[in-house]
């Protein structure tokens, strides 16, 4: 068998793969040190983007935090140099 | 406004290039906003905070090269906002010496840890907030939107791909072309 694809490792991820197809995942998987670790990188790596996205409504928020205070709102501060 | 380097964008601003202030802003202002709330910055000191960040800027690029690197831009910024955050509070204290305040102020090691951890994590959704940013004047708003249900915000691809009225084979696709471009995009950007 050859290796599993990204794509095909996600759907196993999600459980979203055929019964008999994913038999055949799993057996690969245990045979198949580099997928197992393909596997392992993409479970991570979505853990990983998860937290980026609870972050993200963190900088949204304060996106509009700013926007709406009128911080800058001048536009332009001067350089300084006057201080 | 696409992705500009660090320097072109402080060169601009510093001639009144209103596209670069908005850049600034739409991007730093809420890193710098974060930073000030964290250390419990009043809506006044925030204020104080954000052009005090600014001023600072401008001081240091009459006596230093920035290396355009994000990375190190992201240490000197880091540097600035500390900085000025300390100003702030020394004058809201009155404390005589920096050394007592910021002695007093890393004083709780867990919660000076809990900043950095914030820190980090906010620096990190910026540079992927650029990215994604980047890749949506390049790739279809139906795969970004695809890819950020499914792995930003959780949703089941299966529900993802009912709402987009798509097969379920076509989100993963999405997805995965998404995701192959952030990775590229990301790297692009740290490395810029
Ligand atoms: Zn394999």
């Amino acid at each position: 068998m050859k290796h599993i694809d990204e794509i095909e490792l996600e759907q196993y991820l999600d459980g979203n793969v055929p019964l008999i197809r994913r038999g055949l995942i799993s057996m690969h998987l245990r045979k198949c040190t580099l997928c197992a670790e393909r596997l392992e990188a993409l479970r991570k790596e979505r853990e990983e983007l998860l937290n980026i996205g609870q972050t993200m409504v963190r900088l949204v928020h304060a996106r509009e935090t700013v926007t709406q205070s009128g911080f800058y709102n001048s536009g332009k501060v001067s350089s300084g140099d006057d201080e | 406004m696409g992705f500009v380097t660090i320097p072109s964008m402080l060169a601009d601003m510093k001639s009144g290039d209103d596209s670069a202030w908005a850049y600034f802003t739409r991007y730093y202002g809420p890193l710098i906003w974060l930073r000030g709330n964290d250390y419990h910055l009043t809506p006044s000191e925030q204020e104080e905070l954000s052009q005090d960040v600014l001023v600072a800027f401008f001081k240091a690029q009459d006596h230093f090269e920035y290396k355009p690197e994000l990375g190190r831009f992201r240490d000197y910024l880091r540097t600035v906002i500390k900085h000025c955050i300390f100003q702030i509070l020394r004058r809201r204290q009155k404390l005589s010496s920096q050394t007592e305040l910021e002695e007093g102020i890393a004083f709780d090691e867990n919660e000076e840890a809990r900043r950095e951890q914030a820190e980090e994590e906010e620096w990190q959704a910026h540079v992927y907030s650029l990215a994604l940013e980047e890749l949506g004047r390049e790739l279809k708003p139906r795969k970004l939107q695809a890819f950020r249900m499914c792995r930003l915000e959780n949703k089941d691809p299966k529900e993802v791909a009912k709402f987009q009225k798509v097969s379920l084979a076509t989100v993963y696709n999405d997805c995965n072309e998404v995701m192959n471009s952030l990775r590229e995009k990301i790297k692009e950007l740290s490395e810029a």
